[in-house]
This record gives C-alpha cells, structure tokens and sequence, in this order.
C-alpha cells in the first residue's frame, strides 16, 4: 500500500460548486465525498471517464488508509486479484475517478435531485437535514 | 394657607357651578373642621383633584400611577357628551380662595374639553391668581410660572402631600423612596426657612473659594504649600459632592425603571404562569435543537464509514481471496523471486551448485515457481491491504448499530422539538398580544437593576467615607494654616479675609447643623407627644417611640429598642404620619398652628376604631383646618357624635348623585348628621 500523497484527485468541473457546498454540510472533507462517490460508482459498476472535463479537485494525502485501502479492494476485485493492479497509485486514483463521477451522477439522480437546482446548486432551506437523509439513502442502497 | 371657598365648574363629577365653604376659625367662631361626605363615587377625590389642580395646575394625584393619561379626564363627561353634537368646546374652572398671613388670594385655573372627531382632548387654558394685600390692594398675576413661584412660597409642591393628602396613600411617607425623601427634605427646609441659611454657606462658600486662589498665587513658603492643598481639596470636595448627587441621580433613574417594571409585571401577573411555562419550554426546545444538531454532526462524521458498507462485498471477497493465499502460502511467498531469477539468470546453478539449464526438468520447474511467486512489494502491499480490510470489517457490525441508533435518536429529538413548538403556539396564543408576550424579560431586568442598585449604595457610602475625609483633613490644615498665620505674623488684608470667610462659613455651617439637628429633634418630640395621644392602647403596649432621621425620613422604635417599621400596620403607619405632619405644622410655625389646612381624602379607612376616636379628639386642636372627605363605612353616627362634641366641626356637605356621573354638592346642618349617617356595627367597644 503504498498510499502517494501526491496526486491530484480531479473530479468533473461541473461538479466544482457541489463539492465546495456538499463538503462541512453531509461530509467532512472533500475525500469522504470523492470515496463516497467511488462507493456508489462500483457498487452501480458504472466507470465514466473524466477526459477533458476533469479538473483538480484535492490532493490524495488527505485520503485516509482505510479509504486507500478500500481502492486498492476495488482494484483487485475489478482486475481478478492481480497484485500488480495495485502497484500504481497514479491508476489506482484514475480508475477510481471513473467511478467517481458516475457515483455523483447516482447521487445527484437519486438522492440530491430534491435540494438541488439543475445547475448543481444546493437548496439550504433543507440542507440541514442532509446528512440525516444521506444515510438513509445509503441505507437503502444496501 | 387658610381655605375659604372652592367653587367648581362641570370640574370632575360636579356638573354646573358647585361650591364648598370652608369652615376657618376666624370666621366660624373657632370652627375649623369641614366634613364632606359621600358615597364611594359620589366626587370625593374630585373634590381633593379640584384643590390639587388649582394649586399646582397638576392634572395626576399620586393614586393615578396606574392610570393612563388618556383615560383621566378632569371635564365633566356629561357636560361633554352634551356639547358633542355641536362641536363646541366645553370650559371647566377651579376657583379657589384662601387666606395667607392675613392676606387674601383667589386662584382660577380653567381647563378645555373638547372632541377632536370621537378623541377626547383637555387643554389647560388659563390660570389667574389675585392677590388682595393688607391695604386692600389687589394685583392680579396670569403668568403661570409667576403663580406657581407664588403658590410654591406659600405651601411648597414637594410638600404639599403633607397636607393635602390621601388616606390610602399617607402611610406612603412612611415608606418614601431616596428621591422622594431628597424631595421632601427640600420641601421642609423651605417651610422652615432652612434655605435661606444654605445660600448664605453657599454663598461663603464660593467666596472662600476666590479668596483661598487669589491667596495662593501671591503666598509663599509653607503657608502656601497649606492653601494649595486645601484648593485641592476644595476641588476634590466639591468634585465627590457632584459624584454623590450623580450617584443619587443615577439611584432614582433605577428606582424609577424598576417601578415601571413592577406596574408592568403586575399588568402581567396574570399570565407569569404563562410566562414560565413558555421559558421552561424554551429552555427544554433549546435544548432539543442543540441535541438535534449535534446527532446531525455525529452522523456527517459517519458519512465515509457508512459509505463502506456500500462496497461490503467487495471488501468481503478481496479479503477472503488474500486470506486464501495466506493460507496456502502464496502470500508471502516461501521462496523469493528474486533467488529464482538469479538461478535461473545470472548463476544458472542452484543453491547445491547442480547446474540449471534452459530445457531441463529442474529448468522448468524454477519456471513455474517463479510464475507462481510475486513482488515481495506487491505481497506487502497485499497483507498491508489484507490488515485494513480485516479492521474494516471488524467494525461493519458496529458502525450499523451506530447508523440505526443515530436515525432512531433523531426521529424521537425531532418528536419532541415539534412538540414543544407546538406548545409555545398555543402559549403564544393563550397570552394573546406581542407586548405581552415580551414580558419575561422583565423580572431580569428588574433583577439586573437591583444588583446596579446594590453597587451603587457602595459607591454611595466608599464616596460618603472618601468626602469625610477629605472634610477631616480640610480642617486639620485650616488648623495649621491658623498656627503659620501666627507664627509668621501674616497679617496681610487678603489672608485676613480669607480667614475671616472661613471663621464666618463654619460659624455658618455649625449654626445651621445646630439649627437643622434641633428642628429635627424638636419635630421629633413634638410627633412623639402627637402619637402617644393618636395610638391605639394595643399600640402602646408594642410601640415606644417615632425617630426622625436627618433626612426626615421616619424609623419606629419599639418597646425592645429596635427598628420596627417593616413590622407595624398600615392604621398605625397612618398615625405615625399624621403625628410627623402634626409635629412639623407645629415646628414651623414656631409653637403656634400653622396655617395650613389638613385636607384629608378617606382617612379613616384603615384606622381602628379608637384610633378614630383619637384623631376627631386631637386633631382638630393640631391644626389650623382640617377638612375630612369621608366615607359612609368610615364616618358613622359615632363619630359625627364625638366630632360634635369637640365644638370644631363647622361645616357639613353631602355629596349626592344626580344620575350616572353627576354630583351635586348640598350643604347640610350638623345637626341632621345623626339623621343621615349610618349606626356603626359593633366596633366602637
């Protein structure tokens, strides 16, 4: 596990204003939404590739190694168990920001369509109790 | 102040011209008791409101406090209603006339009623006092602030509640507050003639002033050190003179926020129960919501760990499949692939120096060895992997208990948070308007200010210590000064003035604390003989004696020595001040009866029956006039008996109603009374 501190994790820049509001209001940091993301993204096994709408989003020295830990199981489940899967950081966070931005597409379709505009602008009228709500929303996804 | 006559136009009740004679010893053979009776209703206070309001062109009595101004009208409301459709205003007068030191006065004050669409307005219009003098010449004043200096010389404003007073409120001087107390010593000085001495130190005091800089400009040596500290000290005397009247400023400011406060919290007092209920339920939502929000930030923080259990099967499967090759020990690997790569690379000869060539067995068999084995950085990073999914998984279990016990805790906060908002709505309802629904703040205001108070009587008393001794230390230099002047024979025009001033304001000062202390003492034996006469037998047994204190405040002693007046009860607390009034009518008119009258709205409401007794024995003999607004349940057949046994009583009224809101005033011989009055039930014995 070798965990690199140094890579820029991107998401898609339409995302850019959702991942400034969402963070402090359902998660603590940016990383907890990218993992969270990448979660909905596999478990929906749906990959969308960032190409040129992609933009640096945070460093990946803020992702905690339970989470990197979770990345790396991702990528030897998707690659047949091959250790070699892993070996690369740079792949690892590329192939999870695939899953990244499908999982917000699945965030923004089935759970923040409610509070959110079409522009990807937060409702605060009923932001308060979105973390609540996201937790029944994974619950439900389980 | 000798009343004669009061005569009233559509003034209050008395609709038309009504009139009141007074009885005055001079022109009633030694009569000087007036009795006007009534009814409650019937325009006893209207009567009393007519000679505050001619007087002092006041509008309010101190019973008004809980009245508003709008709802106070002083024109006759029958006179008004008639005049309405004709859009006329209606004119009210109170003409009172009196004698003073042999000399005669009329005031007139006429007042406006009128409709302004359907609101009622009075307009003070205007006030003529004449003045007959001793040559029979009259001069006629309409400047009201000349007339109110006239009346003021004659019976002061501050102390005119000595005098013309309520029953129900009298006992109140008993209880007066620090501004009123501040008042009423003002008041009574002048009615002694006290002021006219405080000018004259005030006076030597600015005087000692110029003199003491002029002095130290031109002395030298010690004796000018001395003058300069004492201009220092005048400086900070008269500095913390300013800081106390500042402090007792400040104190009546408080004193008179708090009283508002209390007129409120008692329009309030029927809901305070409300008021609580509310706060308790504020309190408790406050609470509510703060635990509300806090659930919030515990399950925000749960927000990655939950995410987890989205990818539990993955996590589940990788784990199992590197625990598998753990198991088999694949991972980590028995033999290292870089031992097989170099056999088989570099040394093409094993361990136990047999040669390994391409194509045989033992060749092909380190092949699928090497094939089979991984990167030991790879194996690493798998058991590392291998570690963390194990922990993860070791806390799934809790970190769903967490998940279903923060929603269930949530939903139950919210419950209550919705509850309780429910509750204060129908509070809020319950007590009705906004105004109201603000009154809770005001027992901590009130609270707040009371502490204020509290810091402020310490101030009061640190700046009361610091002045002494500033005074202290003014004279021991005033002493040393005195010796330099002899020593060094200074005998120079200005530091003899200077001493002279200072000689003349102390021979001033002690002449007036002996003169204000002797009045004092002289007001109180006088009100001690008084009450010893008023009070009650049971009275006596608990009693000793009233003490004056030097800001005319009064203190009841009892027979134990020790201040009672919290103790005693609102009849007595009535005696005690009649018997201070009594005393200081006496005092001030140096031995003889003061020309004043005792005007008395209901005095007997309180009284027992022998302290009734008492007051119709005595009064009329402390007195100049005494004029009795009396009640039917307080001036029966018993006491109308023993007032005319006394041979004061002169003048008899009867107040009658003549339909809703109108009184008329009928005079009536003394000799009907008996008729007229009620028998008292069984509480003369």
């Amino acid at each position: 596990m070798n965990m690199s501190g140094d890579i820029r994790v991107r998401t898609d820049k339409k995302y850019r204003s959702l991942y400034n509001d969402l963070r402090n209001l359902i998660v603590g940091d940016m990383h907890e939404l990218f993992f969270l993301c990448v979660c909905l993204g596999y478990k929906a096994n749906k990959a969308k590739t960032l190409g040129s709408s992609g933009e640096e989003r945070f460093w990946s020295r803020t992702i905690t190694p339970e989470e990197y830990a979770c990345y790396y199981a991702m990528m030897l489940e998707k690659n047949n168990m091959d250790l070699s899967s892993t070996k690369d950081d740079k792949l690892v966070i590329a192939e999870m920001e695939k899953y990244a931005n499908s999982g917000m597409e699945i965030l923004l379709e089935d759970f923040l369509n409610e509070y959110c505009s079409a522009d990807y602008k937060l409702d605060n009228t009923y932001s308060k109790e979105l973390p609540k709500a996201l937790l029944l929303f994974i619950r439900d996804q389980l | 102040m000798i009343l004669r006559r009061i005569t009233m136009k559509d003034f209050r009740q008395f609709r038309g011209v009504q009139k009141v004679e007074f009885a005055s010893e001079a022109e009633n053979n030694g009569k000087n008791v007036t009795v006007i009776f009534g009814e409650n209703g019937r325009g006893k206070t209207g009567l009393f409101r007519a000679v505050v309001f001619a007087l002092y062109g006041e509008r309010r009595l101190s019973q008004d406090e809980e009245v508003e101004q709008n709802e106070l009208y002083l024109v006759n409301s029958a006179a008004m209603e008639d005049t309405k459709t004709y859009g006329k205003p209606v004119e009210t007068y109170v003409e009172l006339i009196f004698r003073h030191k042999d000399e005669q006065y009329t005031i007139k004050r006429s007042l406006l009623g009128l409709f302004d669409r359907d609101e009622r307005i009075e307009q003070i219009s205007s006030v003529a006092l004449s003045h007959t003098k001793s040559d029979g010449n009259t001069i006629t004043i309409n400047n009201p602030e000349d007339v109110q200096k006239i009346i003021n010389s004659i019976l002061d404003k501050s102390v005119k509640e000595y005098f013309l007073f309520d029953g129900e409120k009298i006992q109140r001087l008993t209880l007066a507050s620090i501004e009123q107390r501040k008042e009423v010593a003002k008041g009574i000085k002048s009615l002694l003639n006290v002021d006219a001495l405080e000018k004259a130190i005030k006076a030597l005091q600015r005087l000692r002033k110029e003199l003491n800089t002029e002095l130290s400009k031109r002395a030298t040596g010690e004796y000018a050190k001395i003058v300069h500290q004492q201009n220092q000290l005048d400086e900070k005397r008269n500095s913390l003179k300013a800081r106390l009247e500042g402090i007792e400023d400040e104190y009546t400011r408080l004193n008179t926020e708090k009283k508002k406060i209390d007129k409120l919290l008692e329009e309030y007092k029927e809901i305070l129960h409300f008021l609580k209920e509310r706060k308790d339920a504020e309190t408790q939502l406050k609470s509510k919501e703060e635990q509300a929000g806090n659930l919030l930030s515990e399950m925000r923080a749960r927000t990655a760990k939950a995410s987890q259990l989205l990818i539990s099967s993955t996590i589940d499967h990788v784990f199992n499949s590197i625990d598998q090759k753990k198991q088999k020990g694949e991972i980590p690997s028995k033999i290292r692939k870089d031992l097989i790569e170099r056999i088989l690379d570099i040394d093409r000869r094993c361990i136990c120096d047999r040669p390994v060539l391409p194509g045989t067995p033992e060749h092909n068999a380190l092949i699928r060895w090497k094939n089979k084995v991984s990167d030991v950085e790879l194996e690493d990073s798998a058991l590392e992997i291998w570690r963390s999914l194990s922990s993860i998984r070791s806390y799934r279990e809790d970190i769903s208990g967490v998940i279903e016990t923060l929603l269930q805790r949530y939903a139950v906060c919210k419950n209550d948070i919705e509850k309780l908002r429910k509750k204060i709505e129908s509070i809020n309802e319950q007590i009705g308007s906004s105004e109201r629904k603000d009154a809770s703040d005001l027992e901590k205001t009130r609270e707040n200010i009371e502490k204020k108070q509290i810091r402020i009587e310490a101030e009061r008393m640190t700046t009361k210590n610091e002045l002494d001794t500033v005074e202290l230390e003014y004279a021991r230099l005033s002493e040393q000064r005195k010796i330099l002047e002899k020593e060094e024979n200074l005998k120079n025009e200005l530091s003899q003035r200077a001493s002279l001033t200072e000689d003349t304001y102390k021979a001033l000062q002690e002449v007036y604390n002996g003169f204000t202390e002797e009045i004092k003492s002289r007001i109180e034996a006088e009100a001690n003989k008084y009450f010893v006469q008023l009070l009650d037998k049971e009275g006596r047994k608990t009693l000793k004696r009233i003490l004056v204190n030097t800001d005319y405040s009064l203190q009841m002693i009892d027979w134990l020595g020790k201040p009672t007046l919290a103790n005693i009860g609102a009849g007595q607390r009535q005696v005690m001040s009649i018997s201070f009034i009594a005393a200081l009518a006496k005092v001030a008119s140096m031995d003889s009866i003061l020309e004043m009258p005792l005007f008395m709205d209901t005095p007997f409401g309180r009284l027992s029956y022998e302290h009734r007794k008492n007051l119709i024995k005595y009064l009329p003999d402390y007195c100049a006039q005494w004029i009795l607004l009396a009640t039917d349940t307080e001036f029966r057949k018993q006491e109308a008996s023993l007032l005319r046994e006394g041979r004061r009583w002169g003048k008899f009224y009867v107040l009658r109603s003549e339909g809703p809101g109108v009184t008329t005033i009928q005079e009536r011989d003394i000799e009907e009374a008996q008729s007229l009055l009620q028998e008292n039930m069984g509480e003369n014995q």
